[in-house]
């Protein structure tokens, strides 16, 4: 099966290559800035465009945050997704986003789909291998705009079974004017909700670009104990260097102050009727499954994460070559109750969760560009190292190359077919089932595994029409296989 | 030992423009093989919940999505979206007490509108509707959540004097009040009142 699949995806590609010679032209529809984008697109299509700042095409939906608009803040990622038809935000927290909260394309959520700034993943790692999303160090003071693929279409973007969420960021501006974009806002509202922030943008001689921002929010929580205050600084510089080449170097740091909510039980007499009851909940990924108990000592985490990222984008030939290096680095300080021989133990657990990773590429390969045919081609190999140091600073090795080609006729018709290689070496652990125990025990380390396979994918874009834009796409995905 | 999850993953669509209303439709359908799902247990003597993770040897998920957006430019934009999925599942002896992963907790049906109006110069007035059919939980026990409505309403308006822009928001959310949770156990607020106000130089 998989020699099938292999073989069926290097004949649809290759049948895609129409004879190839070098061009110079580069897209017009292509922001070099986006570094992130997909490959070539078809120049004029049929786009739908339900909200202020959100256009939806065949191959994705855009989210231009500067015209996006909705009733209340929008202070996060989760803000912006929730008015996005097709997506579900199941959140345990109206007023800010919060650590369990959910969030699914077609019903498949963050184990699933992928998180990406500027087209690397911030999938995490975290509980031994499995790997989150934390949905409230994600704000959007740096953010330009927010790319959604539904479904795993597109071999440029890596496990995306359900779809993939991008976050391009600003990167500041090629200007000689000193003076800089400055943006500043802030609101309040029920339950002592509040928001101050602050931005700018600007550039100096044509030669470095920068953006910084920082943010605080801030909640008092509508359940018992479920305050949340974050504190959020993001930033860069852009180096216009010679050749038309550019130098990302970018850093952000959000610090989350969480309150877990504890039980408000009407027939215990600790009851607050000042709150909600909240009782025998749902577990949420990051949230205690234990009931936790007001008064002192208070459940809560703090979580400290850093991101760092180095994009270097170089036109070499006919295409333009980038190499991306980054990492995510977790730091989580949580308080909480759980059972010990029938009694509730407060503890305190410090886990740390560190994803590093290169991203090489050399996109957009004009092989040929004729009035009737352009075609593009896209290579590229991903590095991804994910742990928790220092237990397991290697629960997984990802190496990862992909091969994607795009051909246009005539202006109405793309074809785009690649495919991804994935090798995937493992140390997870084994589940209770894994381990062949009768009754329910706890997983255990040591577990080591190796995957590897081939994934294709085949998109068909049409204009038929000036006003009809049909696709159809088939793929095959693969999810990191946690743990 | 448990097997890597893999899927083949089927779609097609349309965008039509009628000028000024532009309809999209979309059907999917994903052949997921050795979906690796995750009932919760609690670890005897540890307090602590394990991770009962095990392959479903094949879920079926298919679903539609519509949306419509009408557009006059500088008076008003509008917009609903019906969403629908579904997906069958194999049955498998290894769940638990509950499940993180399956799509049971989102709703089968959601539809969400909005509408935008210029109510003078530089004021626009929004309103977003989101509706959720009813849908699982995780624990079996709890039963399922019921469908809720609410509609989010807000008011901006611009200002500009020299080079500066001053943009003031007011808003409520949940303006009907609706006692709803979106995960069991949760419950959501019922009105909340806020403005922001922001400015650009």
């Amino acid at each position: 099966m998989t020699r099938r699949v292999f073989i069926l995806s290097l004949c649809l590609i290759f049948l895609a290559f129409p004879p190839a010679v070098g061009a110079e032209i580069t897209p017009e529809n292509q922001d070099p800035k986006e570094q992130s984008s997909e490959a070539f697109r078809l120049e004029e299509i049929t786009v739908i465009a339900p909200q202020p700042g959100v256009e939806i095409s065949t191959d994705r939906t855009i989210i231009r945050m500067d015209q996006f608009k909705k009733p209340g803040y929008v202070r996060t990622l989760e803000d912006v997704l929730q008015e996005i038809g097709g997506i579900d935000v199941l959140r345990g927290n109206a007023l800010m986003a919060s650590p369990g909260d959910e969030v699914a394309i077609r019903g498949l959520s963050e184990g699933r789909l992928v998180v990406e700034i500027d087209g690397r993943r911030i999938n995490h790692t975290g509980q031994m291998g499995r790997y989150i999303v934390d949905w409230s160090t994600l704000n959007v003071d740096d953010i330009e705009k927010v790319e959604i693929i539904r479904g795993g279409h597109s071999v440029l973007h890596p496990f995306a079974i359900g779809g993939v969420i991008n976050i391009i960021t600003k990167k500041g501006k090629k200007t000689d004017k000193l003076k800089p974009d400055v943006n500043i806002s802030s609101g309040y509202s029920s339950f002592n909700t509040y928001f101050n922030q602050g931005s700018v943008d600007g550039g100096i001689a044509n030669l470095v670009g920068y953006h910084f921002s920082a943010s605080r929010q801030s909640t008092d929580g509508y359940l018992r104990n479920n305050f949340q205050w974050n504190n959020n600084f993001a930033g860069g510089l852009q180096f216009f260097l010679p050749f038309e080449a550019n130098l990302w170097l970018g850093a952000r740091y959000s610090k989350v102050n969480y309150g877990f909510p504890v039980i408000n039980d009407p027939s215990r007499p600790d009851f607050d009727p000042s709150y909600p009851p909240f009782v025998d909940p749902d577990a949420l990924r990051h949230i205690p499954t234990a009931i936790q108990l007001p008064g002192q000592p208070i459940p809560q985490w703090n979580k400290n994460t850093y991101y760092l990222d180095a994009i270097l984008t170089v036109p070499v030939g006919p295409g333009t070559a980038k190499v991306h290096a980054y990492t995510t680095d977790g730091r989580r300080d949580i308080h909480f109750y759980r059972v010990r021989a029938g009694r509730n133990v407060f503890t305190n657990v410090d886990t740390r969760d560190v994803t590093k990773g290169i991203l090489a590429e050399y996109r957009d390969i004009a092989l040929l560009e004729r009035d009737y045919c352009k075609n593009y081609l896209t290579v590229g190999f991903d590095y991804q190292l994910l742990g928790m140091p220092p237990q397991n600073p290697t629960i997984y090795l990802v190496k990862s190359p992909y091969l994607q080609n795009v051909v246009q006729l005539w202006n109405w018709l793309n074809f785009t077919a690649g495919v991804r290689y994935y090798n995937i070496e493992m140390d997870t652990y084994y589940s209770w089932i894994e381990q062949g125990k009768p009754a329910p025990a706890f997983p255990t380390g040591g577990k080591k595994q190796r995957e590897s396979n081939w994934f294709p994918s085949f998109k068909l874009d049409v204009q038929a029409t000036p006003d009809t834009a049909l696709y159809a796409a088939v793929s095959r995905s693969l999810r990191l296989p946690c743990p | 030992m448990l097997r890597p999850e893999t899927a083949w993953e089927y779609e097609t669509g349309i965008i039509q423009n009628f000028k000024p209303l532009t309809l999209r439709g979309t059907f999917y359908f994903y052949d997921i093989k050795d979906f690796m799902n995750d009932s919760g247990i609690m670890a005897p003597g540890t307090g602590l919940a394990s991770d009962c993770l095990y392959n479903i040897p094949s879920v079926k998920m298919y679903g539609v999505e519509l949306e419509a957006a009408l557009d006059f430019r500088n008076r008003f934009r509008g917009m609903v979206s019906y969403n629908y999925m579904n997906f069958d599942a194999t049955e498998s002896s290894f769940q638990q007490e509950w499940s993180y992963y399956l799509p049971l907790i989102c709703p089968k049906h959601k539809v969400k509108l909005m509408g935008r109006v210029r109510t003078w110069e530089d004021g626009w007035l929004q309103a977003n509707v989101r509706f959720l059919s009813a849908r699982s939980v995780q624990k079996k026990e709890e039963g399922r959540l019921g469908a809720f409505a609410t509609l989010d309403l807000g008011f901006e308006q611009k200002f500009r004097f020299w080079q500066q822009e001053l943009t003031l928001n007011v808003f409520a959310n949940n303006l009907t009040g609706t006692r709803y949770q979106e995960i069991q156990g949760y419950h959501m607020p019922r009105q909340t009142y806020g403005f922001t106000i922001g400015t650009k130089f």
